[in-house]
């Protein structure tokens, strides 16, 4: 499978400094055998609060489906982040209820990015890159930058503050044990972001 | 997609991120891998899931019988292979490959974004589709060739599958 790859930048954890890295438009094998080889590791000896996610088994599973695309960002030869989109979920925000958006399926970053595990950060922006392609992807969708995500509840504050995203509270039919809150993007608010 | 942010954005906007946690999609201990759909999606019935199944399905049958081709003319001239037209059409549970509608929509020069929807039980919530979908499989029979009246529903649901082709 081939993918489009874009330039972005990260800011590298220790020297503070924006770094070149790659958003590519698909996750390849390569980036499963990163997820497997090298987040695996790190992510069962913390035992976090996302641990296990299998993007192998989720990939399979999406990638045969139109309506589901993939991003994967690589900084220095390794995968920083994974992302699966879909194109074909709708609104629930009453000024734009059941038009069209892209659905932030899952999105993670590298375990050695996060700062809930103890230990030194290396890239950050991870995030901010990986909501920036849904904003512009849901924009070649024309859906006007429209997203919706439902977040982990230590990622609440980036979404709501750092991303300026409507909360719209926890959602029960979503994840009844701990519902996690769902946040959705306006396309004034994606043209704030990107601006 | 290409990306064209230039790197000032990247320098004002990564600044923000901080120290915050990014992660969201529902965490893999409160539902199994490979069965994963919305609340939304969890809320329709199976008789509804069914019925959508059914009427892509019924569709394909109903656009190829029209046009007098047997099973292997249409996979040979749709490019499809010949099983997944046999599952397609026969298997209401069948999830077809998206090349194959993809094929089957040029095909018949039908709308690819309405019929995506309609290969796909998860994306569909409009529920003026829905009632359309339940018109038409109504008339579902497997008879050799098309009736009037299946011909008059099966010329309905592609008008209407048109008008559902944007957003």
């Amino acid at each position: 499978m081939s993918s489009t790859s874009s330039e972005v930048f990260l800011r590298h954890g220790v020297s503070g400094q924006l770094v070149k890295a790659e958003l590519h438009d698909t996750i390849l094998q390569r980036h499963l055998d990163d997820h497997r080889d090298h987040w695996n590791p790190l992510i069962v000896a913390q035992g976090e609060q996302h641990g296990h996610w299998d993007w192998e088994k989720k990939w399979s599973h999406y990638s045969a489906q139109l309506s589901y695309q993939s991003f994967a960002i690589e900084c220095n030869g390794q995968t920083q982040g994974l992302m699966i989109v879909n194109t074909m979920k709708r609104c629930r925000i009453r000024q734009q209820a059941n038009m069209h958006l892209v659905y932030v399926e899952y999105l993670e970053a590298a375990p050695w990015n996060r700062r809930d595990i103890p230990r030194c950060v290396r890239y950050r922006g991870v995030g901010t890159v990986l909501i920036a392609a849904a904003i512009q992807l849901s924009i070649d969708e024309e859906n006007h930058g429209r997203i919706g995500l439902h977040s982990l509840p230590q990622a609440d504050t980036f979404y709501r503050q750092k991303c300026g995203m409507t909360d719209l509270g926890p959602d029960v039919l979503y994840s009844p044990k701990t519902p996690l809150r769902y946040f959705e993007m306006t396309k004034a608010q994606a043209a704030a972001f990107i601006q | 997609m290409k990306f064209q942010l230039g790197k000032e954005w990247f320098e004002k906007r990564i600044h923000l991120e901080e120290d915050f946690e990014v992660g969201a999609g529902v965490p893999p201990d409160r539902r199994e891998c490979g069965h994963e759909t919305t609340a939304i999606v969890q809320n329709q019935t199976s008789n509804e899931e069914f019925a959508k199944s059914l009427a892509f399905g019924t569709l394909i049958q109903f656009l190829r019988r029209d046009r007098r081709l047997s099973v292997e003319q249409l996979a040979s001239d749709a490019k499809v292979d010949v099983a997944e037209v046999v599952k397609i059409e026969f298997d209401p549970k069948y999830v077809p490959h998206p090349r194959s509608v993809h094929q089957l929509a040029s095909f018949f020069g039908m709308p690819q974004r309405a019929l995506l929807k309609l290969s796909d039980v998860s994306t569909v919530h409009n529920a003026q589709l829905r009632a359309a979908v339940y018109r038409f499989t109504a008339h579902s029979s497997e008879i050799a060739e098309l009736s009037h009246e299946e011909r008059v529903a099966m010329t309905e649901f592609v008008q209407f599958l048109g008008t559902q082709d944007g957003d």
